[in-house]
């Protein structure tokens, strides 16, 4: 964009062609009340206080919404317009005023001063009452000055989520929800993205956060969203308050409202302060040298095979990379894994074998740019509920048909053009159904299917058994439906088409058939490798991306580099070692079989909790009890660390440094915004006194493996072995914002999307394909009539240890609650509200009764938090897909009654 | 009058139809609220769900609609227009007010469930004279231009007009390129008569400049300032004109959608219209392939009914209410002509404007400027209303004095006379007898904020007092505020109050000065147009009528 040369107040200055008058102003560096322009958002024009005088134009026109032109002259003050502004500002201030109490009203009181306008002239006028329903914010009616911000920013401005919006006209002008109902009966969602905007503080967090010394930008704990945050942290170094990162490439400027208001658990009481080592069955504290020298004692007796660690999505890069590298070389053991063996092993399975790698493909601007969205068995409201905002935008803004497939009915389906309602476990049947009609009306991309895939004859043999009419009989969806999804998909009107999905994809026993069958469609109609199209399997973790990236998986080192004769060579010569282990090591679900078949003796657990995260966890506990040596390292004394042997504090993600990777592969850094809690240190630091203790207790002929400053020397070594992360370093990152890999050089942008051209595993993708198989493994019966749905809850993060820790989340969702149809209530007896009993064979819960139509009849939904003591795990069956090994979360046969 | 419910539920109301998407907002509460009377809760439910727009978003723009009700409204009103407003007597003053419901050439009326009453007398009686009057304007015009042959083709048959006229402007404008078309109005120096008088070749001109598959032409049949009925008078009494003025327009400005966005509560002129479009089609001029006459030209045309109200009157506030949106007014730019309904280039034209262009069609620019002022040719219509002994339409030449109109057409009570005038509606102002050798032109009358605008004339004799048409006016802008900026929200009712407080004290010159800065703050700040004049009705009385 070319500039061109403008006058402000007599200064001629040069900006771009395509900046407003206001633009130039605030480029100018000159000070200019603008009580309704949000830095991010369009112009509202509605507050009137950044009028301005422009040369040979009529009244004051307002410099947000007026374009520049070459030569134009502008001032900011002059006799009349400052006396006009004062006015509108004067205006503004009846609104709010309180009689002359004075009171902060942020940029409206700024410019109140910067103006010297009289604040008081005039009388209070009548307003409407504060909303104080929602137990996280005010809105205060009384304090608003109807500038819109908030309700773009709950709109088409952010989150396109609706909740509030501006109602009646004239002086009834007010901020309110449909019908004007209490903000908490709305369909908000707490993400706080209006009380971002507010620029009086009418809208307010309770309470509001005070003595803020300093703020820190660094990126989000919870999902695999990847958003920026910063940090406010006050004068006694307590984390008082999160802001978004309008900066932030993947967010946008949105948070959710984990994200905002989710951050008390960092300093909650209940945080572990101090190693603690059990003796007699009870844990007491110790110091770090002691609990150091106990359990680099007690690892030294289990090197090799007998020795498995669990590693964190949660912790950051550089945490994972030492963990891995101390199994490795220290431990001589590939037992490594973490959590996505729970969560997307499938997904990540399924396209290792297909396409050579186990990668989202695409970005959330993709979603933006296409002209279709799949979204299959994902509540991506609630468990991403930024990237579910891009998904919105996609639809609402762009145009872009939505197909939702879930057998429950989410909040997306509001958006959908189609929502298909398969049966749960009949995702196969469906997902073949789609691909016969795209076959059947020649909406494949033959030239992709030629040129860039394999093994198509052999799978279109499988796909020709399903007919769309044969398909709805297997899985309740209309053949009509099947056949809109397939011209929709494969045939969108603008850019590409976009497959998304979730756990309700993967958790099931054939979780890899269900993958590969998406998977399969993408290659069908060649939509991926192009802007607008790709493959996102959303990641829960904030890291489990950068998890498995830095190498804690049993079969590969970082960046997927498996392993083998060559890389077994690569790394032994990195690492200054002749022994590395050769053999893959066994994934998360091995482990417990092996632990109960003794061989797996002691395990190193980090900022995992597989004693609420396994399946039917009451034999889970038992298994884990059967190891003789258990170390958690955890900022809580959760369900795991309660049976460890010691228990080390880890740091939080607030009180140190590295890196998180994002579901759209974006590294993204996390940098120290408090000092950590009690004697707590960064997991990368533990690890490293450990590994450096058991080398010098078994004097180990390993030199100078852990000597690292900094996580920044971490990264590098990673970067260094890791061809897909080479470009990528600290100060790269902190000068450009997140790089998302490949990045293979330091001049190398970072990659949008993958699969340009060919794939990791050659120049062609291979169809696999599944025939429909048991739709689960326990299926409902006589006894157990229901079918049980688990899933996830908006104001819960996964089973809960950090959100129920974190008061503004557990005021939104305090206990456990069973959706169901008010159908199956009555026919068990059952109210809405009641407490009720959920039994499998396996366990039971006891929860709060929520009749909704969302739930299909026969079908109940339960969220794997724990609260209270009851958790969906203790239902749920531990059959495994068998090619990922993941559990079948998703469903099992329960029944229900009333306490 | 409420429609036999034809369907059985909401819902199918919906299906059958319109289309799911948020375009379909107000013309679907309109049928929902034909239907049943208002539009409920879970109506507005099913709106959300079908059109897949916000629970909040359509409750937002349900709220700011002022003819959409929520519950049903059964109760005798008599309509606060200025003319009901300064004739209003007992017992009727102390009933609810509605908003001017433009009979005021009736007045003072009431209305109830869509009827109209006389409240002339103490007992409301229905009202039979719906028929707007046409003065005779014979004393100050030669030849009518809007009004031509209006007293044949009043009774609004296609064989009348189509006798006499032929269609013949719409069969030669066919014959022309476009560019041809949008050169012979240029000539003719054809201002838009909304009230704005832009030179409607330049909009047209625009329009077509920018490439887009879609194109609309919106002819604005919104009239929702009180005292003003003429576009009323178009669509009711001559129907056909208006349509054929609407075909040139868009055919000149390359339009292919063409829209008559007509007043929500203007139901007649809404019926002649849609009968008056089948007539058309019956007979060959528009054919079923959309096409007009034997042209090649296509063009969708449609009906919608407005979300009411002054400010709809506002062409981006229009054009939001089209696509389903709050009644806002939009920032400028893009100016409609690039960026309008849908995003598409978009001409919008007064009802009158369009009912000049087969005049000058049929006869020529240089005929149409011989009537008139030289810089603003042609005629304007006026309603006039008020203590005159006549009201009605009348049609004026352009650039004739107030006097003029006053002396020479009769409508004056020599024993009552006018002392001032309201002119040019809310947006303009008062003018005192002493200023009525004032031209009648486009544009600003003086620097006193006196506009024609759309052509609203309403004469108040000594009985009343100027400074209550003031509060009056003041009031009117207060209540037709949208509410969207800051200057005309809290201004126009600060602004009445110190109206008020300087009537109770006019020598409180700190009260004086705060009025006229006011006045200045709001037409100098705000954002839309209308908030931009809602100044003028002080400005006026403060340099005319207040005496210090």
């Amino acid at each position: 964009m070319d500039n061109i040369k403008i006058k402000i107040d007599g200064q001629e200055i040069s900006v771009p062609r395509d900046f407003t008058v206001l633009d130039a102003i605030n480029h100018n560096k000159q000070y200019i009340s603008q009580l309704c322009k949000d830095s991010d958002m369009k112009a509202l024009g509605a507050c009137r206080t950044c009028i301005v005088q422009i040369e040979g134009v009529r009244g004051f026109p307002a410099s947000c919404s007026t374009p520049i032109n070459e030569g134009m002259s502008i001032k900011t003050t002059d006799p009349k317009l400052n006396e006009i502004r004062n006015n509108v500002l004067s205006l503004t201030a009846g609104m709010v005023n309180k009689n002359g109490a004075q009171k902060d009203f942020k940029d409206l009181s700024q410019a109140i001063n910067f103006y010297n306008a009289d604040h008081n002239k005039f009388q209070p006028r009548k307003r409407e009452k504060t909303d104080t329903s929602n137990t996280v914010f005010d809105i205060a009616m009384e304090d608003c000055i109807l500038c819109g911000r908030c309700t773009t920013g709950c709109q088409e401005g952010a989150q396109f989520i609706g909740a509030i919006d501006l109602l009646g006209a004239g002086q009834n002008t007010r901020i309110g929800t449909f019908n004007d109902q209490p903000l908490a009966e709305s369909v908000c969602t707490t993400c706080g993205q209006c009380l971002s905007v507010c620029p009086t503080g009418a809208i307010k967090k309770k309470p509001e956060p005070k003595n803020i010394v300093k703020d820190v930008n660094t990126t989000c704990p919870y999902c695999g969203v990847g958003c920026g945050i910063n940090i406010q942290v006050d004068n006694e170094n307590n984390m008082v308050n999160v802001l978004d990162d309008p900066d932030n490439k993947s967010s946008l400027g949105m948070l959710c409202v984990k994200g905002r208001f989710g951050y008390k658990f960092v300093q909650h009481k209940d945080r572990i302060k101090t190693p603690l080592i059990k003796k007699n069955g009870l844990f007491e504290e110790s110091s770090w040298e002691e609990a150091i020298e106990l359990i680099s004692e007690k690892l030294s007796k289990y090197i090799g095979n007998s020795f498995a660690t669990l590693c964190s999505a949660k912790a950051t890069n550089e945490d994972g990379y030492i963990q891995q590298k101390f199994s490795r070389l220290v431990m001589q053991s590939n037992n490594i894994d973490h959590c996505t063996r729970l969560c997307h092993s499938p997904s990540v399975e399924a396209m290792l074998k297909s396409l050579g790698s186990g990668a989202t493909s695409n970005s959330y601007i993709d979603y933006e740019e296409s002209g279709c969205l799949i979204i299959a068995g994902s509540d991506a409201n609630s468990n991403h509920p930024v990237a579910a905002s891009r998904m919105r935008r996609a639809v609402v803004e762009k145009g872009a048909k939505l197909i939702i497939i879930n057998p429950r009915r989410i909040e997306m389906c509001d958006y959908a053009d189609l929502w298909l309602r398969p049966k749960p476990g009949t995702d196969v049947a469906l997902l073949n159904g789609i691909a016969k009609t795209i076959l059947d009306e020649n909406l494949a991309d033959e030239n992709f299917i030629t040129n860039r895939t394999e093994d198509f004859q052999k799978w279109k043999k499988i796909i020709d058994q399903y007919p769309a009419e044969k398909v709805e009989s297997i899985t309740g969806v209309k053949a009509e439906d099947i056949k809109q999804a397939a011209r929709y998909y494969a045939r969108p009107k603008f850019g590409g088409s976009c497959l998304i999905w979730g756990m309700g994809i993967t958790q099931h026993t054939n979780g890899t058939a269900n993958a590969h069958s998406l998977l399969n469609l993408s290659l069908l109609t060649g939509q991926l490798g192009k802007p607008g199209s790709g493959i996102s399997p959303l990641r829960g973790q904030n890291n489990v991306q950068g998890c498995g990236d830095s190498g804690c998986l049993p079969n590969s080192f970082s960046g997927y580099q498996v392993i083998d004769k060559n890389t077994i060579n690569k790394f032994k010569s990195a690492w200054g070692t002749d022994t590395l282990p050769e053999k893959h090591g066994y994934v998360v679900t091995d482990m417990v079989k092996k632990i109960e078949e003794g061989v797996v003796k002691s395990m190193y657990i980090t900022g995992e909790n597989p004693l609420l995260s396994e399946p039917d966890l009451h034999h889970a506990e038992d298994v884990f009890k059967q190891l003789e040596f258990l170390v958690v390292q955890d900022l809580f004394l959760h369900e795991t660390a309660q049976i460890a042997d010691v228990v080390l504090p880890a740091a939080s993600f607030a009180e140190k440094d590295g890196t998180f990777t994002n579901s759209e592969r974006r590294v993204q850094r996390v940098r120290k915004a408090i000092n950590p809690v009690g004697n707590s240190k960064a997991d990368w630091l533990i690890l490293q006194e450990i590994a450096n203790k058991i080398i010098n207790k078994l004097s180990l002929d390993i030199n100078n493996q852990f000597n690292y400053k900094n996580p920044s020397e971490i990264w590098d070594e990673m970067a260094m072995l890791t061809p897909s992360l080479s470009g990528i370093n600290y100060s790269r990152l902190d000068a450009e914002g997140g790089i998302q890999w490949p990045c293979p050089d330091v001049s190398h942008p970072g990659t949008r999307f993958l699969y340009e051209k060919d794939f990791p595993r050659g120049s062609k993708a291979k169809f696999y394909g599944y025939e429909q198989g048991p739709r689960a493994d326990e299926m409902p019966n006589r006894k157990y009539p229901l079918t049980l749905i688990t899933g996830r809850v908006l104001y819960h993060w996964h089973g809960g240890t950090i959100t129920k820790r974190s008061e503004y989340l557990l005021s939104k969702s305090p206990e456990l609650e069973v959706s169901l149809n008010p159908k199956d209530g009555s026919k068990f007896g059952i109210d809405d509200g009641d407490w009720i009993s959920v039994e499998s064979k396996r366990g039971r819960l006891e929860a709060r009764a929520a009749f909704t139509d969302k739930m299909a009849n026969g079908e109940i939904f339960v969220p794997f938090v724990k609260l209270q003591d009851h958790a969906a795990n203790f239902l749920t069956n531990p059959a495994v897909d068998p090619d990922s090994k993941i559990p079948e979360y998703k469903v099992c046969a329960v029944k229900i009654a009333k306490v | 009058m409420q429609a036999k419910t034809q369907y059985k539920n909401t819902e199918e109301l919906l299906s059958k139809n319109f289309f799911p998407a948020k375009s379909s907002l107000l013309q679907a509460l309109h049928l929902i609220q034909k239907t049943q009377g208002f539009v409920s809760e879970p109506d507005m439910l099913l709106l959300s769900k079908y059109l897949k727009v916000a629970k909040s978003e359509i409750f937002g723009a349900i709220t700011s609609y002022p003819e959409i009700k929520t519950q049903i409204e059964n109760d005798l009103k008599r309509c606060d227009g200025i003319s009901c407003a300064i004739n209003s007597k007992n017992p009727h003053t102390k009933l609810k007010t509605t908003d001017c419901k433009f009979k005021c050439f009736n007045a003072p009326i009431g209305y109830q469930n869509h009827k109209y009453y006389s409240l002339k007398t103490s007992t409301p009686t229905p009202l039979i004279l719906e028929q707007t009057p046409i003065i005779n304007s014979n004393p100050i015009l030669n030849k009518n231009i809007v009004l031509e042959g209006i007293n044949e083709i009043k009774n609004t048959k296609f064989e009348t007009y189509n006798k006499i006229y032929n269609f013949k402007a719409i069969k030669t404008t066919l014959n022309h390129p476009s560019e041809k078309v949008i050169d012979i109005i240029e000539d003719s120096k054809l201002r838009g008569r909304g009230g704005a008088y832009f030179p409607a070749a330049t909009k047209w001109k625009m329009a077509s400049s920018f490439n887009s598959i879609q194109k609309y032409l919106i002819v604005n049949c919104e009239e929702g300032e009180p005292g003003v009925f003429k576009d009323r008078f178009i669509m009711e009494n001559m129907p056909y004109r208006l349509i054929e003025g609407a075909l040139i327009a868009a055919y000149a400005s390359k339009s292919n959608y063409l829209t008559f966005y007509i007043n929500g509560e203007a139901e007649k002129s809404f019926e002649t219209i849609k009968k008056a479009l089948q007539n058309m089609e019956n007979n060959g001029i528009i054919k079923p392939d959309k096409t007009i006459l034997n042209s090649s030209y296509k063009l969708n045309i449609k009906l919608e009914s407005g979300a009411g109200g002054y400010v709809c009157g506002e062409e981006t506030t229009l054009i939001n209410t089209m696509e389903g949106d709050r009644r806002e007014p939009r920032l400028k730019p893009p100016f409609p002509t690039e960026k309008g309904v849908f995003g598409v280039p978009t001409v919008i034209n007064n009802a009158e404007t369009l009912c000049n262009l087969p005049y000058i069609i049929n006869n020529s620019p240089s005929e149409f400027k011989n009537i008139g002022d030289p810089n603003f040719p042609g005629t304007k219509l006026l309603s006039i209303s008020g203590h005159f002994t006549q009201s009605g339409i009348l049609e004026i030449p352009m650039g004739i004095s107030i006097n003029n109109v006053i002396e020479n057409t009769g409508i004056e009570d020599k024993k009552n006379p006018i002392n001032f005038l309201g002119i040019g509606g809310p947006s303009s102002g008062i003018l005192p007898q002493s200023e009525f050798d004032t031209k009648l032109l486009g544009g600003f009358l003086n620097e006193y904020g006196i506009m024609l605008g759309a052509g609203g004339f309403i004469g108040f004799n000594g009985k009343t007092n100027p400074i209550d048409v003031a509060i009056y006016l003041s009031k009117y802008n207060a209540t037709e505020s949208c509410g969207k900026c800051t200057p005309c929200r809290e201004g126009t009712p600060r602004m009445t109050e110190l109206l008020e407080k300087v009537k109770e004290n006019p020598n409180d010159q700190n009260k004086l000065q705060e009025l006229s800065l006011m006045a200045e703050t709001i037409n100098t700040a705000s954002l839309c147009g209308l908030g931009q004049a809602a100044g003028n009705p002080v400005i006026s009385y403060l340099k005319y009528f207040h005496k210090r």
